[in-house]
């Protein structure tokens, strides 16, 4: 099951010549280490750019969302990994 | 006239997959990719669910009933519609000539890029390794002198296919092949040929046009082209596409709705959003076009034509509004869509009295607080309680342009 939140939080993560690959996340006080980035994807909400990665920690997936312009991070979704 | 090489590319079970390539708990198991609706049905099943008959268009319990192991996924449009655009940019870096078919199919003229390439096969797994690197997806790839046959091509051969129709093949490729699997063949049109004795490619293309033109009309000529593997349609550019012949936008209720004045509120929600593109796309428009759906999938359009060209949500409105209420409702309705179409780009008359004027400025005010902070950001108060829904992808989708539309998650 999804759940969306839109939570600010902080992430650590890699700017390589290929893109951002986030790292690692503070979700409650708890770093959640990434294991995997699924995917990722774009998404315009009116002028405003938003990048999406789905990302493992190997026991759920969340939905990590980077506005670049105003360099920000919300966790957008939490989703059970397993069906 | 020098041979084209034409290339179709299809995605694999484009929604499936990319859902299985977020979720690797998915991956290898049967999935059906549904909408956010109560009255949803499948967009796109995996291969896997497919193995069980699970098909795009079948409702959640025909699924269930199908394959009790299936696993329904939400889809997420900006997702699907990004990894378009995306593949979109990988294919204009190998020819200029892209069209995008739909959100998961596209057509490459590589004829002026062979030079570059060793052959229109390489510039084929090139684009197939870079799709499985990058995206962790595959694609079947048909390659032939023209679309029709670059497309029959890739349908061949699914999933991860690549299949190339040389110009001296194409004769003995058509020669036993059933004309149903001609793109624009349907079951219908393939049981009216078979009627004639019409039942292979080849026998098509060996029947008179006269025939096939005094039993079929226009499109006989066509069919008998078709038959031969012959088309010349171009590879329309992304950008070079003719304008848009209307614009519109539908929605499909969680339940069926009777009630006027809900389906009024209903009618300026997608008034608006239909205006919204309309006026972004620097067009005004003379025929509203109203579209209902009642709850046993009876569907009607009626339309009203207005004396000038118009682009205001109002004015649109105010057109669907007269001709909803010119309808003496039989049923509870399921789906509601508004149009604007005989589309210009003329100036039209600028406004002369003040009301109007004003009413000119407030929505330019709008449109860019909506331009700049996302759809509905500042609506209407009788839109404050509006139908959210997500939409579908629609067919004429394209990355770029007045068929670019947005598809906000949540």
């Amino acid at each position: 099951m999804v759940v969306y939140l839109n939570e600010p939080i902080q992430v650590g993560a890699v700017f390589k010549k290929s893109g951002v690959v986030p790292r690692w996340f503070l979700y409650h006080g708890k770093k959640i280490r990434i294991h995997e980035v699924t995917y990722s994807w774009k998404e315009n909400i009116g002028q405003a750019l938003y990048h999406h990665f789905s990302v493992s920690d190997g026991m759920n997936l969340y939905d990590l969302m980077f506005q670049p312009e105003r360099l920000y991070w919300r966790l957008a979704a939490i989703e059970d990994a397993a069906p | 006239m020098t041979p084209r090489t034409v290339m179709h590319l299809d995605m694999d079970a484009y929604f499936a997959s990319v859902e299985q390539q977020c979720n690797p708990a998915l991956r290898g198991k049967p999935i059906a990719v549904i909408g956010s609706g109560a009255r949803t049905v499948v967009t796109t099943a995996s291969y896997e669910a497919r193995k069980s008959g699970v098909k795009t268009g079948m409702t959640v319990f025909e699924v269930q009933r199908l394959c009790p192991e299936i696993i329904f996924v939400e889809g997420n449009n900006a997702k699907y519609t990004d990894t378009c655009a995306e593949l979109a940019g990988l294919y204009r870096r190998l020819t200029p000539l892209v069209e995008v078919f739909s959100v998961d199919e596209a057509f490459l003229d590589v004829t002026g890029s062979l030079a570059l390439f060793d052959s229109a096969r390489a510039i084929a797994q090139r684009i197939k390794a870079k799709i499985r690197r990058d995206f962790g997806l595959t694609c079947s790839v048909g390659i032939a002198p023209n679309k029709l046959l670059a497309k029959l091509a890739s349908d061949l051969h699914k999933p991860d296919g690549l299949l190339e129709i040389a110009p001296g093949e194409v004769a003995a490729f058509l020669e036993r092949l059933p004309v149903s699997k001609l793109c624009g063949i349907g079951e219908k049109l393939a049981g009216k040929l078979s009627a004639l004795g019409i039942h292979t490619c080849g026998e098509l293309g060996r029947t008179a046009p006269g025939l096939l033109r005094h039993r079929f009309g226009i499109i006989g000529e066509v069919l008998h082209r078709m038959g031969r593997g012959e088309d010349e349609s171009p590879v329309v550019a992304l950008g070079s596409e003719p304008d848009a012949k209307s614009i519109g936008h539908s929605m499909t209720f969680s339940r069926d709705i009777s009630q006027q004045d809900i389906l009024e509120a209903y009618l300026l929600q997608l008034a608006e959003m239909v205006g919204r593109r309309v006026r972004n796309s620097g067009f005004l428009g003379r025929t509203v076009s109203l579209t209902i759906r009642y709850a046993d999938f009876t569907t009607f359009t009626r339309q009203h034509s207005l004396r000038d060209p118009v682009q205001g949500s109002l004015e649109i409105y105010r057109a669907a509004k007269q001709i909803l209420r010119s309808i003496r409702l039989q049923q509870a309705i399921r789906l509601l869509g508004v149009s604007l179409s005989k589309l210009s780009r003329h100036a039209g008359q600028m406004p002369l009295f003040p009301k109007e004027q004003r009413w000119q400025t407030i929505t330019r005010a709008m449109d860019r607080i909506n331009n700049k902070h996302g759809d509905f950001a500042i609506t209407w108060g009788s839109l404050l309680n509006r139908y959210h829904h997500r939409g579908v992808i629609s067919p004429a989708w394209r990355p770029e342009g007045v068929h670019k539309t947005a598809f906000p998650n949540k």
